[in-house]
């Protein structure tokens, strides 16, 4: 069993295949060695974010071990199990922190996951749509929009 | 190389942070509080990732650069997502399948530069030699390289490109003219490739051919349709390739079935194997392998495609059982008009063959109902498509065992066999198959009725006929009558009663008591009859 805790101080006991599941936690604990059984510090990830984190490694204990990354295979944000997808029916908020909990713990799959949750939230979106959803402001002078559309005209009218 | 550090920024970027992390944790900001979107004001939580996880959010919204116009869309959100979408690494995949226009090709060439992994020319006809040539000095990092058809290319352009991309790995070249020996020279020498298509690439000789497959043992799908020049001392180079997975040889009509049979074992034990069959002649009549289990090592055995049409006669029942012996993952085979292969051989395959999910047996005449039968015994479980047109031996009957036993087959191609009649309608009136979803019946006899079509559309909601194919059942070529089954009618009730016994009680007693009687009966006069057993037992 391994011990983690958060930035609000909550601490978690966990199996060590799940702890695993993080590349960050397994290489502190190949650092540090089997004895020590101080809790683990994650200062980035607040409890109920961790929280998440565990139950979704927990969910994916017994997946097997992905395969290398094959380069010129073109990503799709569109396979995503279905399980997986009632994981990520969270709000906004959650589901950024969950994405930069994922980065800094290096789970490849849950952050895969959560890029895709916000791939799947811009696809089919007009320009506009998309700063409304995320809440960013158009900062293009006038003439820098003008020449942004003539530069993207060859993807357009297809 | 600038390429491959940014290609590989997302995995190494995992481990280099990793290890900074615990370092820079102080430092970095907290994570956005939750709804922040909503408050309209504050900053977008999109800003609040990294760079690196959000241009995987990017590469995700634009499918390695297959959505170009949701590419476009996202360059005029906001200046930093501009900047964002101008990464080369976003666009490693261009395909011109969909009649873009070339000046699209160079604008993005020219954006994602080395990045550039999956090129993708299919069909560009009006190509100009000063684009087909700044290609490889734009893009020197391509794998995937699809020119097929591309015919203004000359002879010596394509020359000049394939020699200065020296990364290829997947090639398609069908149907381009001016593919010749030379060119297959080139592309083999790197040793590199795992697929090669020069389907129809008239030019191309065994020679030529025999270079790819001597110098690059890592191929694994080879696609020589329409060439007509595979012949047995190429298909014995072959049987090295121990990572073949598709291959298609349509149209060889040099190749023999001996040739055939020696591509699938292992070549050390090729002289043992013809040692052991010194009767073998051109005329093959009633020469028939040992049963297995063979003492020969198989070859190829990770084949999990193969097209086999039109081969002549090359085709029989002593291929089909080399098939078996070595092939157990095979998928799909396609093997249309093999005029010499019997439900014998078809049996030795589905029973060494599980895995198939696709058969395609089109035109080969002395295929019946006991070939379906087996079939279904042994890969009902798999099956999803299974064409057999102008294959005068199937019956209603048949077809009706081979879709009780397939849960999964959404297609069935009967077209012009004559020995499909109303009885198979009315068996989907009664018993709907869940799965099955196109039933092609063009050209079947006139006992299929217009009567009957309805009657069976309006009580199957599924599947959907083809309606053009129902609505005019075309008066048959292959009459009707001309049918040979070996089967009476009464023979084949007795069996499907015995495979619903099966699928709702135990299955044990089911065999014990009926299977000899029932399949004896059925198939007693058949060679295969062992065979038959056989499957079943496994089956069951």
């Amino acid at each position: 069993m391994v011990k983690i805790t958060s930035s609000d101080n909550q601490e978690f006991t966990i199996a060590k295949e799940i702890a695993n599941q993080s590349v960050l936690i397994k290489n502190m604990l190949e650092d540090v060695g089997e004895a020590d059984d101080q809790p683990i510090p994650l200062p980035n990830v607040s409890g109920a974010i961790l929280q998440k984190v565990i139950d979704y490694a927990t969910m994916h204990k017994d997946d097997p071990p992905a395969p290398p990354e094959e380069e010129s295979k073109p990503k799709s944000s569109e396979d995503i199990e279905e399980r997986d997808k009632e994981f990520m029916n969270v709000d906004q908020g959650t589901l950024f922190e969950i994405i930069l909990a994922a980065n800094y713990l290096d789970m490849k799959n849950l952050l895969d996951l959560g890029c895709k949750t916000v791939a799947n939230m811009i696809k089919g979106k007009t320009v506009e749509e998309i700063r409304k959803t995320f809440n960013i402001v158009n900062d293009f002078t006038p003439e820098e929009e003008e020449q942004i559309r003539k530069e993207n005209e060859w993807c357009e009218d297809r | 190389m600038q390429m491959d550090t940014l290609s590989s920024l997302f995995s190494l970027g995992y481990r280099r942070r990793a290890a900074k992390r615990v370092e820079r944790a102080e430092s970095l900001e907290q994570p956005e509080p939750v709804n922040q979107a909503q408050d309209s004001t504050g900053p977008s939580p999109f800003d609040s990732l990294p760079v690196e996880v959000q241009l995987r959010v990017f590469a995700f919204c634009c499918d390695g650069g297959n959505d170009l116009k949701m590419l476009g869309r996202l360059a005029k959100v906001s200046c930093s997502w501009n900047a964002l979408s101008r990464s080369g690494d976003l666009i490693t995949f261009i395909s011109m399948a969909r009649k873009d226009k070339v000046q699209v090709l160079a604008t993005l060439a020219q954006r994602s530069g080395g990045f550039l992994r999956h090129l993708d020319l299919r069909g560009c006809t009006n190509m100009s030699s000063s684009y087909i040539k700044q290609i490889p000095t734009v893009c020197p990092n391509i794998r995937f390289l699809n020119l097929s058809r591309c015919n203004s290319i000359t002879s010596a352009q394509l020359i000049s490109v394939i020699r200065r991309l020296p990364f290829l790995t997947h090639v398609d070249l069908s149907g381009l003219r001016c593919t010749s020996d030379i060119t297959l020279d080139i592309l083999s020498r790197p040793g590199k490739l795992v697929s090669l298509d020069v389907s129809y690439c008239r030019k191309v000789k065994a020679s030529g051919l025999k270079l790819v497959v001597d110098r690059c043992k890592n191929l694994a799908s080879l696609y020589l349709s329409g060439l007509g020049i595979a012949n047995d001392s190429l298909l014995a180079a072959m049987s090295h390739l121990s990572s073949l997975q598709q291959l298609d040889i349509a149209e060889s009509d040099d190749v023999t079935s001996r040739g055939l049979q020696l591509a699938f074992l292992e070549p050390s034990t090729h002289s043992q194997f013809l040692a052991l069959v010194p009767s073998y002649t051109d005329t093959e009549e009633d020469m028939h392998l040992p049963a297995p289990p063979m003492k020969f090592m198989p070859a190829l055995t990770q084949m999990t495609n193969i097209n086999l049409s039109n081969l002549s006669l090359a085709v029989t029942d002593d291929v089909f059982t080399v098939l078996a012996w070595s092939t157990p993952n095979l998928r799909s085979i396609i093997c249309r008009n093999a005029l010499t292969l019997t439900d014998a051989g078809v049996s030795r395959l589905a029973e060494g063959c599980i895995q198939l999910e696709n058969v395609d047996l089109g035109g080969c005449v002395l295929v019946g109902d006991a070939g379906l039968l087996a079939l279904g015994l042994c890969c009902g479980k798999k099956l999803s498509v299974v064409r057999a047109p102008f294959c005068p031996r199937i019956s209603s009957e048949g077809v009706r065992v081979l879709l009780s036993l397939c849960v999964l087959l959404t297609t069935l191609t009967l077209d012009s066999c004559a020995g499909i009649d109303d009885a198979l309608l009315k068996m989907l009136e009664h018993d709907p198959c869940p799965a099955l979803h196109t039933l092609d019946l063009y050209g079947c006899s006139t006992s299929i009725t217009q009567a009957g079509i309805a009657r069976a559309l309006a009580a199957v909601n599924k599947p959907i006929v083809q309606q053009q194919q129902l609505i005019h059942p075309h008066r048959t070529l292959i009459r009707r009558g001309s049918v040979d089954s070996d089967m009476t009618l009464t023979e084949l009730n007795d069996r499907i009663s015995a495979i619903k016994l099966y699928s709702k009680r135990e299955k044990e007693l089911v065999i014990r008591t009926d299977s000899a009687s029932v399949f004896n009966q059925v198939f007693g006069r058949r060679a295969s009859t062992s065979g038959l057993m056989d499957i079943l037992f496994r089956a069951f």
